[in-house]
């Protein structure tokens, strides 16, 4: 077990490497640089070699690459240039508030989603199945900036109970902030929810038919304790593995939703760092959600591992 | 600097406005051009009412209440807002409620008093001299022309990040101008130039005290000379901003403060208006606006506008190098179906120069040049003059923004029946402009670029259709051209100016380096609550007079 965790640690951070390095040539062949983003596209020669020398555009790019590099391992991330604050500080504050989008959504998707899934496996073939099951695979494929859209439509334009921008005034208490959170949170919970209830309900119907429900049956257990005691216990892992693998999809849908919703958070830097040529940001944003997806996926690979013994890794 | 007659004008603009009346009387020109031309001029509003015989009155309005807060949303600017790298009009909505702008320009094109509370030329316009009213920083320290002059020394600094460099190249040098006293500064321009009040009191310039240093805006150190005082900046989120109390004009100032929230998205953006969450939209692409429009307790101000897309030939590279060429395709397409298509009319419709209709000269200019119609024979018979009878294949090379793609394309087809095979290369905006020696849209044969608003004619010309000029994407080059635009710049009296504007507008829309269809205007989506909100210009914002009806 150790050894597998070691191996995948040390795979990890050869992954993440090899993503740096790509990160910054592939945004070298990106049009313009930074020092166009800043000045603009009618700016003097003067003003372009003075802000390219200002920022050390006019060294070669490997010599770039590993000076960027050798600082980075040593903990100095550098200075965004068009954000004007440290590296560290902006993409540890946007992570903070992708996380806290994030935390809404799950919040929203994993209960609904299984209490939905359990509640189909349980009513397999009959109406409340079938609208979950359709109603989940239709909402899966709504992109992100659709649903986002009908959801204000409907919610904030129509209806006004929630506000279009997601960013909370700065002296908003709790609830005014998860008020600002719940409609951009929708359209990612939408694309996650039919998966997680699908592997729920099929969790479900599997323990169903296992010879040990059976015999509880014949024991006279109530299927409320059935349902608790038995089918959630044996169901659960499987869709929970699952629920930390889509932390990948959740990153990847942030970065609509960040964007359709105002959002400061790190699917919008990303965006905001590669349009802009802010290299050392782009870099960190990336590394960090790089790492996010690796650790989850590897979470996801040990609790499955730990909640269900017939599955163990590493021999 | 001119002796002053009557206490507030010289005696040579006391002459411009003897000559303004004699147009006026000869039917000339409308009491609104009077307006326009004698306001950047710097002849006050209180003279021309007395001199022309005009009725204040006649303009009041509703009375306004007063209080409450206005909600902007604009789109998120890049970056940190600064007065020291400010070039987009939301990093200047941002800027100007606390950093104002010299002269306040209107929606209908005059120049009224701002930081500046008069303003006059010499003789040729080469020397402005600018009186500025007793005001103070919230700091306490008095506000004084050294603020202005310190500021010129480093935005006009050839290696300072501001666009300022670029906007007044050829016009006002660093260092050329002096400080006779704190209330007078005194420009000496590179050459005459008489919009020159405008281009002080336009596009994100914003200025700011002595001693300011990068990041004093963002910090909150800079308390302001404007209508307004900055409360709260969030680079993330807006700003916020109370009434101050001290501004010079504060008694037309209704509003008790301004909330100013960023988008990111275009429809989000119109969606909050319509969710309530937000107020006005200065800025609202044209796309996003229908929506909006039929909304009836919405109203979408428009105000005319100089912007417009380019379609431009270069005049050294084949087939485009025959004049005749470009003339047959301005010829094919058909301009009132492009602006009713993509604007539903809220566009007028141009003439292949850059006499806008928002510019004050519009109006000698299009009675004077007949408007290029569609006319698919002529454009046929051009072509095979120029020796392509068969019709012409050409790649027209842009960018995705804005309403470029939907344009070219109806462009596209609307020439393909005059013989014009056009082939669109569509890249995204920064690979169009790129950088260094990469930069598509000023190397490609045939481009289409958006130039924004700019204030004057003059400001259009010289950067892009002077021989020479670093951003001639058409490598246009007459002579003839040249001498007229320059001469327009420097002519004080009216009706010669006209006269400059005719024979520089007749020159390139003969030569046609570029095909100018519409000049699309400033269209701003309100809430019928907010009363008295500018219509335009694209750029500006003064909320002088504005107020909720709450």
């Amino acid at each position: 077990m150790l050894r597998f965790l070691l191996q995948r640690l040390a795979l990890i951070a050869l992954m993440l490497l090899v993503l740096s390095g790509l990160v910054f040539f592939l945004v070298q062949l990106l049009p313009g640089d930074l020092a166009t983003n800043i000045l603009g596209s009618q700016a003097t020669p003067e003003q372009y070699a003075a802000m390219r020398a200002k920022l050390g555009l006019d060294q070669p790019v490997w010599v770039r690459y590993f000076t960027w590099l050798g600082d980075f391992l040593r903990g100095e991330w550098g200075h965004s240039v068009s954000a004007d604050q440290p590296v560290r500080d902006l993409v540890l504050t946007r992570f903070g508030n992708t996380l806290r989008l994030a935390g809404v959504a799950l919040a929203i998707l994993i209960p609904s989603a299984i209490v939905a899934g359990v509640l189909a496996g349980l009513n397999e073939g009959k109406w409340i199945d079938k609208i979950i099951s359709v109603g989940g695979a239709t909402l899966t494929v709504i992109p992100e900036f659709v649903s986002g859209i009908i959801l204000m439509i409907v919610f904030a334009v129509w209806l006004r109970w929630f506000p279009i921008s997601a960013t909370a005034p700065s002296d908003a208490d709790f609830w005014t902030t998860v008020r600002h959170l719940i409609l951009p949170s929708l359209p990612v919970v939408f694309v996650s929810f039919g998966y997680i209830a699908k592997m729920a309900r099929s969790g479900t119907i599997e323990v169903l038919e296992a010879p040990y429900i059976r015999t509880a049956t014949f024991k006279g257990l109530t299927r409320r304790q059935i349902v608790l005691r038995h089918v959630l216990r044996n169901a659960l892992p499987p869709t929970i593995s699952l629920s930390l693998l889509q932390a990948s999809f959740i990153m990847g849908g942030l970065v609509v939703v960040e964007q359709l919703f105002t959002y400061p958070g790190l699917g919008k830097l990303l965006l905001d760092a590669s349009t802009s040529h802010d290299v050392p940001t782009l870099e960190a944003a990336v590394l960090l959600a790089g790492i996010i997806v690796m650790v989850m996926t590897l979470l996801a690979d040990l609790t499955l591992a730990l909640l269900d013994p017939r599955v163990r890794v590493g021999g | 600097m001119s002796d002053k007659i009557d206490g507030r004008h010289t005696a040579n603009q006391l002459t411009i406005a003897d000559k303004l009346k004699n147009g006026m009387e000869s039917g000339h020109m409308s009491r609104r051009e009077v307006l326009r031309r004698g306001s950047v001029l710097g002849l006050s509003m209180a003279f021309m009412g007395s001199l022309f015989g005009f009725d204040r009155a006649a303009f009041a309005q509703e009375a306004p209440k007063e209080g409450g807060v206005l909600k902007l949303g604009i789109s998120r600017p890049r970056g940190v807002v600064d007065p020291l790298t400010s070039r987009s009009r939301s990093e200047g909505f941002i800027l100007k409620p606390v950093l104002p702008p010299l002269g306040r320009l209107q929606a209908d094109g005059t120049l009224a008093p701002g930081l500046a509370e008069s303003w006059a030329p010499n003789e040729d316009a080469t020397v402005w001299t600018f009186t500025f009213r007793p005001t103070k920083w919230i700091s306490g320290e008095a506000f004084t022309a050294h603020d202005i002059a310190a500021a010129l020394d480093i935005l006009l600094d050839p290696a300072s990040p501001s666009p300022t460099v670029s906007g007044y190249r050829g016009i006002l040098s660093h260092g050329k101008y002096e400080v006779p006293d704190d209330s007078t500064l005194v420009f000496h321009l590179d050459r005459p130039y008489v919009d020159f009040p405008y281009i002080v009191s336009y596009g994100a310039t914003a200025w700011f005290p002595k001693g300011y240093v990068q990041g004093d805006f963002a910090a909150g150190k800079v308390g302001g000379v404007g209508p307004f005082l900055l409360k709260e900046y969030s680079a993330d989120r807006g700003a916020t901003y109370v009434k101050n109390p001290d501004y010079w004009d504060a008694a037309n100032i209704h509003l008790d403060g301004l909330e100013i929230l960023f988008f990111d998205d275009d429809q989000s953006m119109a969606l909050a208006l319509q969710g309530g969450q937000v107020d006005a939209l200065p800025v609202l692409a044209s796309s996003a606006v229908l929506a909006i429009s039929a909304n009836p307790d919405f109203e979408v101000l428009s105000a005319r506008s100089s912007a417009y897309n380019s379609i431009r030939m270069q005049v050294d590279a084949s087939p485009f190098s025959d004049k005749r060429v470009r003339q047959a395709l301005a010829y094919s397409i058909d301009r009132q179906a492009i602006v009713n298509t993509i604007y539903s009319g809220a566009a007028d419709v141009g003439n292949d120069h850059v006499f806008a209709p928002a510019f004050q000269q519009s109006a000698a200019v299009v009675a004077a040049i007949p408007q290029r119609e569609r006319d698919i024979e002529k454009a046929k018979a051009l072509l095979a003059e120029a020796g392509y009878a068969n019709g012409v294949q050409v790649t027209l090379t842009s960018q995705q923004y804005a309403d470029i793609p939907q344009y070219l394309q109806m462009v596209q087809s609307q020439a393909k029946e005059a013989g014009f095979e056009i082939t669109l290369d569509l890249k995204s905006q920064a690979e169009y402009y790129g950088a260094d020696d990469n930069q598509p849209w000023l190397s490609v044969p045939f481009g289409a670029t958006d130039w924004g608003e700019r204030a004057t004619p003059g400001a259009m010309i010289t950067p892009a259709y002077l021989t020479g000029a670093p951003f001639n994407e058409s490598k246009y080059a007459n002579p003839d051209f040249d001498a007229a635009a320059k001469a327009f710049d420097a002519e004080t009296d009216p009706v010669k100016r006209d006269q400059l504007a005719i024979d520089a507008a007749k020159i390139m829309h003969e030569d046609t380096p570029t095909i100018i269809g519409y000049f699309a205007q400033t269209r701003r989506p309100v809430s019928k609550k907010v009363k008295a909100f500018p219509a335009g210009p694209a750029s500006q914002l003064d909320l002088t007079g504005t107020w909720l009806d709450q």
